[in-house]
């Protein structure tokens, strides 16, 4: 029986004041060049890095699920982020949607005041394999709007339970499809009509639980120093 | 390309004067009984040659630096370089897997652990398009097991490890033509071979167990 880990999603209440993403490669030293610079090697196939900073939660809600956010890492637990949104992302102007959230169809929300989610993707053209860096998908929809430097996201269309971020590194537009360098490699292949999403989600783990935790400030308000999210290899 | 035209390409001529950049890494299959394990010394899943590789390298604590979890020592040789005699080992097992691989041991011994080199390339991802290249291949002797405390007493940790002892066809050789050749070496490298040991080499001519010396 394949083994699958048991993923757990990160809690809503928990958002970071700030974050960035950083795709792949840990740096390993490379040595002087010729010229006398000092160079490095990327790692091929490095995992991606989440770097935040949570500001102190005082909700009552928050500090609950920050406290289960806290005891979950320290075993190792792997989690499913829905990145939250920062200028990495498409911007929803560019996709022609409301940032809060679509309606329904005659205009009022649900009875909780909330929003459909919203969540913008494009569809996969052309099969790829498991550790390629290319990736061919639809530009029809929505234009030319992704750019290098965007963060996008796929998931896993054999299980439908995996979901992957990566960093758009080059993409070119020939004509309709937009074919994009991406990186971290791919691991898993993906197939026509999987789903490219401007509102990614990834599987991360705490790359250090300590730095999670610190004493509640006066019993209240929780406070965490910045925090490393790493990619799950799954 | 082959491995060999891609890495002269790499190095360049002796005339030369470009920065050589090239990531080559080593790849080991662990052909166990019914269970063969290929291992590489990077990250993530590697395909090459039709196979999946799985990264032996994670970043410790802080995040800041690479370690690697197969342990791949400099090979050893109490000779003369001649015969390397390699121990692999994986650290820090937990109490399951360490039991797990007690009660699976008979799987490793005579088996052959297999190193490749890989070129990746930048650009290629985890997919590289080189052919991986034969480096050595040794047979398994037997598995080591060790089980210790770590720590103040109250404060100790329990540190298990298990690492494979593995040995070439070049068991007992010797470069040194003064060397010492003993029939024993013959018949233990026979048996590495796998082929029946042989007792008429302990006549082979008058250099069986003898030591000599240009004064």
């Amino acid at each position: 029986m394949a083994y699958m880990p048991t993923i757990y999603d990160w809690r809503s209440t928990c958002r970071p004041r700030g974050f960035v993403f950083v795709a792949g490669a840990q740096a390993v030293s490379g040595g002087l060049s010729v010229g006398g610079a000092y160079g490095s090697n990327p790692e091929p196939g490095g995992r991606f890095v989440i770097q935040c900073e949570f500001p102190a939660f005082g909700d009552a809600q928050a500090v609950r699920d920050w406290s289960w956010t806290m005891s979950r890492a320290k075993g190792g637990a792997v989690f499913r982020v829905a990145l939250w949104v920062n200028q990495q992302m498409v911007s929803a102007d560019d996709l022609n949607g409301n940032r809060n959230g679509a309606t329904w169809s005659n205009g009022q929300t649900w009875d909780n005041g909330q929003r459909w989610q919203f969540d913008p993707f494009e569809e996969v053209l052309e099969a790829a394999l498991a550790g390629s860096t290319t990736i061919k998908f639809r530009s029809a929809n929505h234009g030319q709007i992704v750019q290098i430097g965007h963060v996008i996201g796929l998931m896993d269309p054999d299980t439908a339970k995996y979901d992957f971020s990566h960093v758009v590194e080059d993409v070119e537009y020939d004509g309709g499809p937009a074919t994009a360098t991406i990186s971290p490699p791919l691991r898993k292949r993906m197939a026509v009509g999987t789903l490219v999403r401007f509102r990614p989600r990834c599987l991360v783990t705490v790359q250090d639980p300590e730095s999670l935790a610190s004493p509640l400030e006066y019993n209240k308000f929780a406070r965490s120093g910045g925090v490393r999210l790493v990619e799950a290899l799954v | 390309m082959s491995f060999e035209t891609e890495l002269l390409d790499a190095l360049g001529a002796a005339t030369d004067t470009f920065d050589t950049r090239v990531t080559l890494r080593n790849c080991f299959f662990y052909d166990f009984t019914g269970d063969p394990l290929r291992v590489w010394d990077g990250e993530g899943i590697l395909h090459a040659d039709g196979e999946e590789w799985i990264g032996t390298m994670f970043r410790g604590p802080g995040g800041v630096t690479l370690a690697n979890l197969h342990q791949t020592p400099e090979f050893r040789d109490p000779r003369d370089q001649a015969s390397p005699e390699y121990e692999f080992g994986l650290p820090y097992l937990s109490k399951v897997d360490f039991e797990a691989i007690q009660a699976d041991q008979a799987k490793a011994e005579g088996r052959e652990v297999t190193r490749y080199k890989v070129i990746v390339k930048q650009g290629e991802g985890l997919r590289p398009d080189t052919a991986l290249e034969f480096a050595d291949k040794f047979v398994i002797q037997s598995v080591r097991f060790f089980e210790g405390l770590d720590g103040l007493p109250g404060e100790s940790i329990r540190m298990r490890r298990a690492s494979v002892v593995c040995r070439s066809v070049e068991i007992g050789r010797s470069l040194a033509p003064r060397s010492t050749y003993t029939d024993l070496s013959q018949q233990e490298r026979a048996r590495v071979l796998g082929e029946n040991p042989d007792s008429g080499c302990a006549y082979v001519a008058t250099n069986a167990r003898r030591t000599f010396e240009v004064v």
